[in-house]
């Protein structure tokens, strides 16, 4: 045994273990070097406030309760009002008090209430998951694509270089090319609207009713959801499913075939089961990409507004970080948002794994 | 031969003798093509003055030299002079990573501080210390197209305009030419994304956005209410102005250039669009002049003004040569130089004046910007609310389309950015925000008096 133990080590296999860890240190080097530490690093800024010009000053864990915590505030009650022509808008309810020398004033009415430290944190949180809500749907239509891409017919090659290279075309001429089309006076979606629903009279016809598009807080983010679909639905997602579906057997579309099942049938009993790895893998890298998107989007295109509408976690981290000089709480939301990451992966394997079928 | 390649190509590089690095000037500055080129000829000019000092140009976009300039520091290479943009001067006053000036300023007897613009001096000093000094500046005045004037018969902008009179003058340019439901030639546009636009509106009303102490933030002022409504009413309800909107995919300056707008608010930069090689065929199609902005109850006006300054990082022994370059940059041949780019106006008094008398080349007004300067300052505010701000500068887009009313929105802002000023106090009771020394209102600047009997031609 001792004999075996100490050939395990000799010679050759010493030699042949050393050149393999010499040859992974390079990147692991570069992993060392711009990955972990950094990131322990930052675990580090977390705990301070740190202004970048000036050393981090230690806080404990006041970033963390800066953007996680509450606080009781008064705050101005609104009311809707409505203006002769009809629009209606909100503003602060106004109410008479007296002062201490008899003279009366008008004040704003306020309501005790229970805020967050960080109203914005939670809004921008509410903004990225609202922003998830494309990953479904491009899943959809990524699978429609590839279960027509699937087909063997003339000039498919070209079909799929069509519907690829929107997701290989540079992020910023396509978030500016959106920008024109989603222009309200004269983007190409309003008039193409005015032009086809405007003539059955389910458009309006007063332009300043027109669909604002990025320059709403209502429609900036379901254009925003339009614009990833448009960009990624023939993408990546497209080229894995049409992977899987190469590889399923067709032997067990037969067996369908002659069992007498429809197509509808044949989809979901032979073909959703076989492509669950892929699937599975699209949901867990959806998500993760998903907390961490928006960033360019809101940079190129909105600046995050209209009344930050459309600024993810992303894009308020890097305004902390590099805009307000506010490292501290950039680390800690930015650690924060790691912690949410890794739950959802963990309960996406615990839960969505057992749906997965090999 | 790949390698016989590679070496040969280093060697080219790196065998010119490099500078000894005590004789070589680092000056961070905007990547601007009208900047470098006028670095260029900086370079040019300075080395016939000390040939033995090479200026190393390290070049970054303007909005975000800030961003380079704090990491330089932080990675300990900071540049010897660096350009600063003005909101975010006092953030590094505040974190003493800016060397004060006054010192070199008053033992050096070459320098007369009398001979540049005091307003624009004035930008760069905080707690009583000058820390940067301006080189090219500009107020913001109203650009107009003379030619559309001309056809619509309408009378010229004077001094003398008040907001009412801008108004009234914008409506009769609004007009839907082809029929189709939307106007497409317009009286009036001022950028409201831009803070040095719109707040002019604001001062000339006699608001102010935030306490002279900044230690409050006065958004929620009946004056300021009012302003932001006003500017928002101009495309919403009186239909002089087009929606910001409408002008993301197109700027100001072009839609003034294609002849369907009347009149922008815009800085002397704008000259540069007008005389690009590629807008030669549509000047020929109008004539353009500019006019002081109208005024209200004052009159104010934003400037915008490049400073130079030191970081308080750069080695003592280098600090003589930093100070020896920016002592250049403002005075004789380093404004000349700025002269001869003809953009932003120099902040020598002497060389300025002579920018703007140039007869027979539009603007033929060009000393309106002149005029501006005693009315003018920069619109700051506390870094403490920076968040607020800029949040509540998104919300207020939202007033622009119509889609808010500024009243909330504005007493939104207060609120929040009077808490973070607040929040900021009572983590750093030890720190003071910096102060704008100069901090004159408006209704006390000395220069030319409101103008109860109107002047019937401009100066």
């Amino acid at each position: 045994m001792k004999k075996y133990e100490e050939s395990r080590w000799s010679g050759g296999r010493f030699r042949e273990a050393l050149a393999g860890y010499g040859f992974i240190s390079g990147n692991f080097l570069g992993f060392l070097v711009f990955t972990s530490i950094p990131i322990v690093i930052s675990l580090y800024l977390a705990f301070t406030e740190y202004h970048v010009l000036t050393p981090p000053k230690w806080v404990g864990m006041r970033n963390f309760k800066e953007i996680l915590w509450c606080h009781y505030e008064d705050v101005p009650v609104m009311e809707k009002v409505k203006t002769a022509d009809g629009n209606e808008f909100e503003q602060i309810k106004m109410k008479t008090v007296t002062n201490p020398d008899g003279t009366t004033a008008q004040a704003a009415e306020t309501v005790r209430k229970l805020r967050p430290n960080d109203y914005n944190f939670w809004h921008y949180s509410y903004n990225t998951v609202f922003l998830m809500m494309g990953i479904p749907i491009g899943m959809a239509l990524s699978l429609s694509m590839a279960l027509i891409m699937n087909q063997k017919i003339r000039g498919i090659t070209f079909w799929r270089t069509i519907f690829f290279l929107p997701s290989v075309t540079a992020g910023v001429a396509v978030y500016l090319l959106w920008t024109w089309i989603y222009n309200p006076e004269q983007g190409l979606l309003n008039l193409f609207l005015h032009h086809t629903l405007g003539y059955l009279g389910l458009f309006p016809e007063d332009h300043a009713k027109w669909p604002q598009w990025l320059g709403s807080a209502n429609l900036a983010k379901p254009s925003l959801i339009l614009m990833g679909l448009w960009i990624g639905a023939g993408g990546y997602n497209m080229i894995l499913y049409l992977a899987a579906l190469q590889g399923v057997d067709p032997q067990l579309y037969e067996a369908a075939m002659i069992d007498g099942a429809t197509s509808w049938q044949k989809f979901v009993h032979v073909t959703w089961p076989l492509i669950s790895p892929t699937t599975f893998f699209i949901v867990v890298m959806g998500i993760i990409g998903g907390f961490q998107g928006g960033f360019m989007q809101a940079y190129v295109m909105t600046e995050g507004g209209p009344q930050g509408s459309t600024t993810t976690l992303s894009y308020y981290i890097f305004n902390n970080a590099f805009t307000w000089f506010n490292m501290g709480k950039a680390a800690a939301i930015a650690w924060f948002l790691f912690l949410v990451v890794f739950v959802m992966t963990i309960l996406n394997w615990r839960f969505g794994g057992k749906k997965v079928n090999y | 031969m790949f390698v016989t390649i590679t070496m040969t190509m280093g060697w080219i590089t790196y065998s010119k003798k490099p500078h000894p690095i005590e004789k070589t000037l680092k000056v961070l500055g905007p990547s601007d093509a009208s900047y470098v080129k006028m670095q260029d000829n900086f370079n040019a000019q300075y080395k016939i003055l000390h040939p033995d000092i090479e200026i190393q140009y390290i070049s970054f976009p303007w909005n975000n030299i800030w961003r380079k300039l704090e990491f330089l520091i932080v990675a300990n290479i900071p540049p010897d002079v660096s350009n600063i943009e003005q909101p975010y001067l006092p953030q590094f006053v505040h974190m003493g990573r800016v060397e004060a000036l006054d010192e070199w300023m008053k033992n050096d007897p070459e320098f007369d501080a009398s001979s540049l613009y005091k307003r624009c001096l004035d930008e760069g000093n905080w707690n009583n210390e000058q820390y940067a000094l301006p080189y090219v500046f500009s107020p913001v005045c109203l650009w107009y197209n003379k030619t559309l004037f001309d056809r619509e018969q309408v009378a010229y902008p004077t001094r003398d305009w008040n907001l009412d009179d801008l108004v009234s003058a914008a409506e009769k340019f609004t007009r839907d030419l082809d029929g189709d439901g939307i106007p497409d030639q317009y009286g009036f546009f001022t950028n409201n994304n831009h803070w040095n636009r719109y707040s002019p509106f604001i001062w000339m009303r006699g608001g102010e956005l935030f306490s002279a102490d900044w230690k409050r933030c006065t958004f929620d002022d009946p004056n300021v209410m009012t302003s932001f409504q006003w500017l928002a009413d101009l495309a919403l309800k009186t239909k002089a102005s087009p929606k910001p909107i409408y002008l993301s995919s197109i700027t100001s300056v072009n839609l003034m250039l294609s002849g369907r707008l009347a009149m922008i608010t815009d800085t002397r930069y704008a000259m540069a669009n007008f005389y690009l090689e590629k807008n030669k065929d549509k000047i020929k199609n109008f004539v353009f002049d500019v006019s002081e902005l109208p005024h209200d109850k004052t009159r104010a006006s934003c400037f915008v003004v490049s400073e130079l300054m030191i970081p308080s990082t750069t080695a003592p022994e280098r600090k003589k040569m930093a100070w020896d370059y920016l002592k250049f940059v403002v005075g004789k041949e380093g404004q000349e130089v700025v002269a001869k780019e003809d953009q932003g106006l120099a902040t020598r008094i002497e060389t300025a004046e002579r920018m703007v008398a140039h007869p027979g080349r539009m603007p033929e007004h060009d000393r309106a910007f002149i005029d501006s300067v005693e009315y003018s300052r920069y619109c700051y505010w506390p870094f403490p609310a920076d968040e607020q701000w800029f949040a509540t500068r998104s919300d207020l887009s939202s007033v622009w389309n119509g889609q808010l009313q500024a009243e909330p929105v504005c007493r939104k802002g207060a609120a929040g950015m009077t808490k973070a000023i607040e929040d900021f106090s009572r983590f750093h009771p030890e720190k003071e925000l910096p102060v704008h020394t100069e901090f004159v209102p408006f209704d006390k600047r000395s220069g030319p008096a409101l103008a109860d009997a109107r002047d019937e031609t401009q100066r």
